[in-house]
C-alpha cells in the first residue's frame, strides 16, 4: 500500500476520532449530571453520548475505500 | 375505585401488598376537596424509628455460623395490626438493648486505663458544655445520649482484649437473637411500606378510598379480593387524558430485552411493543460484530455461573443484562465458528481451525456491501412497523405520506442501483423507478412539508451506519491477532534453562485477551444497542410511557414514600 494512502487512512480515523471525542465529551459530562439526578435518564443519556460515533464510522468507509482504490 | 370503611382499610391494604399487582395513584376525587388525605403520621414515624433501629441491630450483629436459627416465635403478618407489630418490636428492642449493655460495658477497662482517661474527658466535656448552653431537658437528654454514643465509639476503639470480649459478647448474643431480629426487620419494613402508602389516599369521616391501576388479567382477582375485606370496589373509566402505566408482556424468551425497552422508556398506550423485534436483531448484531467462538464461550459460561450461583439476582436489571448478554455470546459463538476465530488465530495455529465461511479480515468490502444490505433490511422494518403505528394514530392518509413514501423512494433508487450495477438487464424498468422515486418525493413533502429533503439525508446517513457492524466486527478480529502475535515473539526466550517465555507468554495473553474480551462486550453490547435505539426506533417508536411499579414485596428496598406532610398543608388550608 503506498504511504501517502497509509497517511490517508491515518488521517480520516484520527480526525473523526478526534471530532467524535470532543462531541462526546460536553455531551457525556451533561449526561451524567443529567441522570444522577433523575435514575430513569441513563437509557437516554448513554445514547445521547454515543450519537456522534456516526462521524467516526464515516471516516471509517473513507478509509476502507482508500484502502482498496485501485 | 375502592370504598373501604376505614378501619378495614389496613387489612385490605395488607392482602393488596401481598398480591402485588396493584399500583396506587392519588384519587381524581381529591381535587374537589370532598376527600381529604388520609394521614398517620404518628404510628408511621414510630415504625421508622423502629424499623431503622432493628436494620442497625442486623448490621451490628454477626450473622450466625451454621444452620439457621429459628425464630423464638413465628409471627404471621396477616394475623398482626399494626399496632401489635410495633408493641412485639419495642418490646424485643428493649430487651436486645439491655442485654447488649449489660454485656458490651463489662469488659472494657475501668477508668485510670488508656480507654478510661478519654472517656473521663468525655464526661468532663459535656457537664461543661450542658452548664455553658443552659438547656432544657429534653435537649439535655439528647445530648447525653449523643455523648453517650461518643463514648461507646471511644470503648471501641480501647484495647484489643476488650473488643474480642466484646466480638465475642456479640456472637453469643446474635445466636439467640438474630433470627427474632432478622423477622421482625422484615416484617417492620412490610408495615412501614404499608403504613406509608396511605399518603396516596383520600378519606372522608368513615371510609377510606383507594385508587390504582391494575392489569386486565388481574382484575377479577382483585375485586375478589377486596370483596373480601368488606370493600367496595367501584369500577371507574379511565378519563380521557389519563395515561396507565404500561406493563409488558411477551415470550419468556425475549423477556430478559424488555430491559432494553425500558432503559429508554416503555411505550405509551396502544404503541408498538419492539421487544420481540429486540430479541432477534439485538443477538445476531452483537454476535456479528464481537464475532469469535473462544470469547463468546467464555462470556456464555461466566454468565451462567452468575446466574446460577446468584452473584447477580435473577428478576433484577442487572439479572435480565446478564441473560441478554449470555443470549448474545450464543450468537456470537455461532459467528465465531463461520469465521473461524477463536481467540484470534489461535484456532487456528493450535488445531487447524478452518472457517466455516470465510475469514473476516480477508472479505472486507464483501462484508461492507452486505452491512449495508442489513442495514436498508433493517431500517425497512423499522419503516414498516411506524406505517403500521402511523395507521394506527393518525389515519391512512397520513401514514401512506411520512411511512410508505419511504419505501417507494427506496424500491425506486434499489432498481436504478441494481440497473448500474448490471444486475438488471433491461433498461425499461429504468423509467417506473425514476417515477416511482419521484412520486415517493412527492409523497414526503406533502407529508412532512419541506423537512422531507432532509430527512432524505438522514435516512442515507441511518444506513451508512450499519457499517459499524464490519468497522467494530474488524476491530475484534484483529485485535486478539496482535495480542497473539505479542504473546509469539517471547514464546521462545529462556533464561539459561528456564523457559520464561512461556511463562510472559501466558501473561501476555491473560491481559491482552481480557482487555479483548472487556472492550469486545463493551462495543458491541453499546453498538448493538445505539443501532436499534436511533436508527431501528427512529423509525416507529416513541415511548413516553410509565413503567408499572406496582405495590408488592420486593427485595430489599422500601418503596419510596410520597412526602405527605407539604401536601397536607395544602389541602388543610381548604
Amino acid at each position: 500500500m503506498d504511504g501517502l494512502i497509509a497517511i490517508g487512512v491515518g488521517i480520516a480515523i484520527g480526525v473523526t476520532g478526534i471530532g467524535a471525542g470532543l462531541g462526546e465529551a460536553a455531551i457525556g459530562a451533561a449526561g451524567i449530571g443529567a441522570f444522577t439526578e433523575k435514575d430513569e435518564l441513563f437509557g437516554k443519556a448513554l445514547i445521547m453520548t454515543v450519537i456522534p460515533e456516526t462521524i467516526v464510522v464515516l471516516g471509517f468507509v473513507i478509509a476502507i475505500m482508500l484502502m482498496f482504490a485501485k | 375505585m375502592i370504598v373501604v370503611l376505614k378501619k378495614d382499610a389496613p387489612e385490605l391494604v395488607k392482602a393488596l401488598h401481598t398480591l402485588g399487582t396493584m399500583q396506587f395513584k392519588e384519587p381524581t376525587l381529591l381535587e374537589t376537596g370532598k376527600i381529604r388525605r388520609s394521614a398517620s403520621e404518628e404510628q408511621a414515624e414510630r415504625m421508622a424509628r423502629l424499623h431503622i433501629k432493628f436494620r442497625n441491630y442486623i448490621s451490628m450483629l454477626p450473622k450466625p455460623k451454621g444452620s439457621e436459627t429459628r425464630p423464638s416465635r413465628t409471627l404471621n403478618r396477616n394475623k398482626l395490626t399494626a399496632e401489635q407489630l410495633v408493641k412485639i418490636a419495642e418490646e424485643v428492642s428493649g430487651e436486645l438493648d439491655r442485654e447488649l449493655e449489660a454485656s458490651m460495658l463489662k469488659d472494657l477497662p475501668a477508668s485510670g486505663e488508656k480507654g478510661g482517661t478519654k472517656t473521663d474527658t468525655l464526661e468532663s466535656h459535656e457537664k461543661e458544655i450542658i452548664s455553658m448552653l443552659e438547656l432544657g431537658e429534653a435537649e439535655k437528654k439528647e445530648f447525653h445520649e449523643l455523648f453517650e454514643n461518643a463514648a461507646v465509639m471511644l470503648k471501641d476503639a480501647s484495647s484489643p482484649e476488650a473488643r474480642k470480649r466484646n466480638e465475642e459478647a456479640l456472637e453469643r448474643i446474635s445466636k439467640v437473637w438474630y433470627a427474632d431480629v432478622a423477622q421482625l426487620e422484615d416484617m417492620l419494613r412490610l408495615a412501614y411500606d404499608e403504613e406509608g402508602v396511605f399518603s396516596k389516599f383520600g378519606e372522608t369521616e368513615s371510609t377510606t378510598i383507594i385508587e390504582g391501576w391494575v392489569p386486565d388479567g388481574d382484575f377479577k382477582r382483585i375485586c375478589d379480593e377486596i370483596r373480601k375485606y368488606r370493600g367496595f370496589p367501584i369500577e371507574l373509566q379511565k378519563q380521557a387524558d389519563e395515561r396507565a402505566p404500561t406493563k409488558l408482556r411477551n415470550i419468556r424468551a425475549a423477556r430478559p430485552f424488555e430491559e432494553l425497552v425500558r432503559l429508554i422508556g416503555v411505550p405509551k398506550e396502544g404503541g408498538i411493543d419492539p421487544t420481540l423485534f429486540l430479541a432477534i436483531t439485538f443477538p445476531l448484531f452483537y454476535g456479528v460484530m464481537l464475532g469469535d467462538a473462544g470469547y463468546g464461550l467464555l462470556i456464555f459460561l461466566t454468565c451462567a455461573l452468575a446466574l446460577k450461583l446468584r452473584w447477580v439476582k435473577k428478576k433484577s436489571g442487572m439479572g435480565d443484562l446478564t441473560r441478554i448478554i449470555m443470549i448474545s455470546s450464543a450468537f456470537a459463538i455461532v459467528f465465531g465458528l463461520l469465521f473461524g476465530e477463536f481467540f484470534g488465530d489461535l484456532g487456528q495455529t493450535l488445531f487447524g481451525m478452518k472457517p466455516l465461511l470465510f475469514e473476516r479480515t480477508q472479505n472486507i468490502q464483501f462484508l461492507l456491501i452486505v452491512a449495508l444490505g442489513v442495514g436498508i433490511a433493517h431500517i425497512s422494518l423499522g419503516i414498516i412497523l411506524g406505517f403500521a403505528e402511523e395507521l394506527h394514530e393518525k389515519g391512512i392518509w397520513h401514514a401512506v405520506c411520512s411511512k410508505l413514501s419511504w419505501l417507494v423512494i427506496e424500491a425506486g433508487a434499489l432498481v436504478l442501483v441494481a440497473q448500474y450495477a448490471g444486475l438488471f438487464l433491461r433498461s425499461v424498468t429504468k423509467i417506473p423507478a425514476i417515477i416511482a422515486i419521484v412520486l415517493g418525493i412527492v409523497l414526503l413533502i406533502t407529508g412532512e412539508g419541506a423537512m422531507g429533503i432532509l430527512e432524505l439525508i438522514s435516512f442515507v446517513s441511518n444506513v451508512l451506519s450499519y457499517t459499524r457492524l464490519v468497522a467494530v466486527g474488524l476491530a475484534s478480529a484483529y485485535l486478539p491477532i496482535v495480542v497473539n502475535q505479542f504473546a509469539g515473539m517471547v514464546w521462545g526466550l529462556k533464561l539459561g534453562f528456564v523457559p520464561i517465555g512461556i511463562l510472559l507468554a501466558l501473561l501476555i495473553g491473560i491481559i491482552g485477551h481480557g482487555t479483548s474480551i472487556a472492550l469486545g462486550i463493551l462495543a458491541s453490547f453499546i453498538h448493538s444497542a445505539r443501532l436499534h435505539y436511533v436508527e431501528f426506533f427512529g423509525k416507529f417508536y416513541e415511548g413516553g410511557g410509565e413503567t408499572y411499579k406496582p405495590f408488592a414485596i420486593s427485595g430489599r428496598e422500601s418503596t419510596p414514600h410520597a412526602d405527605a406532610s407539604s401536601d397536607k398543608k395544602n389541602i388543610e388550608d381548604i
